[in-house]
């Protein structure tokens, strides 16, 4: 009694509207979700594909969500969890249609570019796209604002594994970029 | 121009920035992205309705079924005497002599009784279905308003005589064959050709 009087007066309500869709079912809170993270879902899925596949991509985590939604525990970060969905979802797809996805990789550039260094959007999203799978993925998870251990869960890595991927796509970024970067 | 890392970082997120406002949804998008979440769930629930009302429909003909079925076999089977104007009884009685009586119903007693004298006794054959058996058989006539019961007694002799049909059931039309003094010799199984009451 003096708990659930407590629990009433002092918890916060609830923010995570994905707990509360998967306790509820109740559609609001679904497309709540879509408001609030579908943006971030499809611009990290085109950042690792195409358009197309990240439009499909997107959808079938949506539809994921719907079917999933017993198994999600209510958790700090809601948004990683829909990350991860999304990514296993986006490999499965790379997997059918017989796509090589390096996810073990420490690729690093060799030949430093000598010009002068000036930000070019256009030069830094080529250079962003050369980079591997991994290695781009680490860096926009990184800017999306995911902390290690979010992206250690969405990748299902190591800490150390993720430090290293993010070091080498920075070096490597500085490498295609000119080598005005250095520090 | 030298850049250090704080500077690759600015332009990391600079460039990130710039880079989702090219590469987002528009309102428009974003509520189609809605809408499939909305109406899938309403599918599934019309879906439930369909299956929940096939079946109940389902049940109610299976139960308007049974119950034709179950009317239709009390129909044919059940006797109530208060159906039938008069009923007749053969027998033979323990010193093996053959008898016969009309017992006919109160409120008809006293109009009708002569007359069905004289037609139990006019008649040398008639129709009847057997609509019930127990250690007696009930024939009703072909227009319903006589039951003839045929005791025990007078099936047994009617077997050794050899005019009784073995393979009759509950149901099946039968001939009844009388004498002149209104006495059944034979009762006989009618073939399918003539399974017809004469109306």
């Amino acid at each position: 009694m003096l708990m659930s009087i407590k629990t009433w007066l002092f918890d916060k309500p609830n923010t995570d509207c994905l707990a509360q869709y998967a306790k509820t079912g109740d559609n609001r809170y679904l497309n709540q979700l879509v408001a609030q993270y579908g943006n971030d879902l499809y611009h990290y899925l085109v950042t690792q594909s195409d358009k197309d596949l990240a439009l499909d991509i997107c959808q079938q985590t949506w539809l994921k969500v719907i079917d999933k939604r017993d198994f999600y525990n209510e958790q700090n970060n809601p948004k990683a969890w829909l990350f991860r969905l999304a990514r296993n979802l986006l490999i499965d797809e790379f997997r059918k249609q017989q796509k090589f996805v390096e996810l073990e990789d420490n690729q690093v550039f060799s030949e430093p570019k000598d010009a002068e260094y000036h930000y070019d959007y256009e030069a830094f999203d080529k250079a962003l796209m050369a980079l591997s799978f991994v290695q781009r993925e680490a860096l926009t998870l990184q800017q999306e604002g995911f902390s290690l251990e979010d992206i250690v869960a969405i990748t299902q890595s190591n800490p150390e594994t993720i430090k290293t991927r993010l070091r080498y796509a920075r070096q490597n970024l500085k490498q295609q970029l000119g080598g005005h970067h250095e520090a | 121009m030298k850049r250090n890392d704080e500077q690759l970082d600015a332009d990391l997120q600079a460039h990130f920035q710039k880079r989702k406002t090219q590469h987002s949804f528009s309102t428009e998008q974003l509520a189609q992205m809605q809408t499939p979440q909305v109406t899938r769930p309403k599918k599934q629930r019309f879906l439930k309705i369909q299956m929940a009302s096939l079946f109940v429909a389902l049940a109610l003909f299976g139960f308007v079924m049974l119950e034709y079925n179950y009317r239709e076999l009390t129909n044919i089977y059940a006797v109530d005497l208060s159906d039938y104007q008069w009923v007749e009884v053969h027998e033979l009685d323990s010193k093996g002599s053959y008898v016969s009586n009309l017992k006919q119903q109160k409120q008809m007693l006293d109009t009708n009784y002569q007359q069905a004298l004289a037609n139990h006794q006019a008649r040398t054959s008639f129709t009847g279905r057997l609509v019930s058996v127990d250690n007696d058989w009930y024939i009703a006539d072909c227009e319903q308003n006589v039951l003839v019961q045929i005791k025990q007694s007078l099936l047994e002799e009617l077997q050794k005589h050899g005019t009784l049909d073995t393979h009759i059931h509950q149901g099946d039309l039968l001939a009844l064959d009388q004498n002149k003094q209104g006495q059944i010799i034979a009762l006989k199984q009618l073939t399918h050709e003539t399974k017809k009451c004469a109306s």
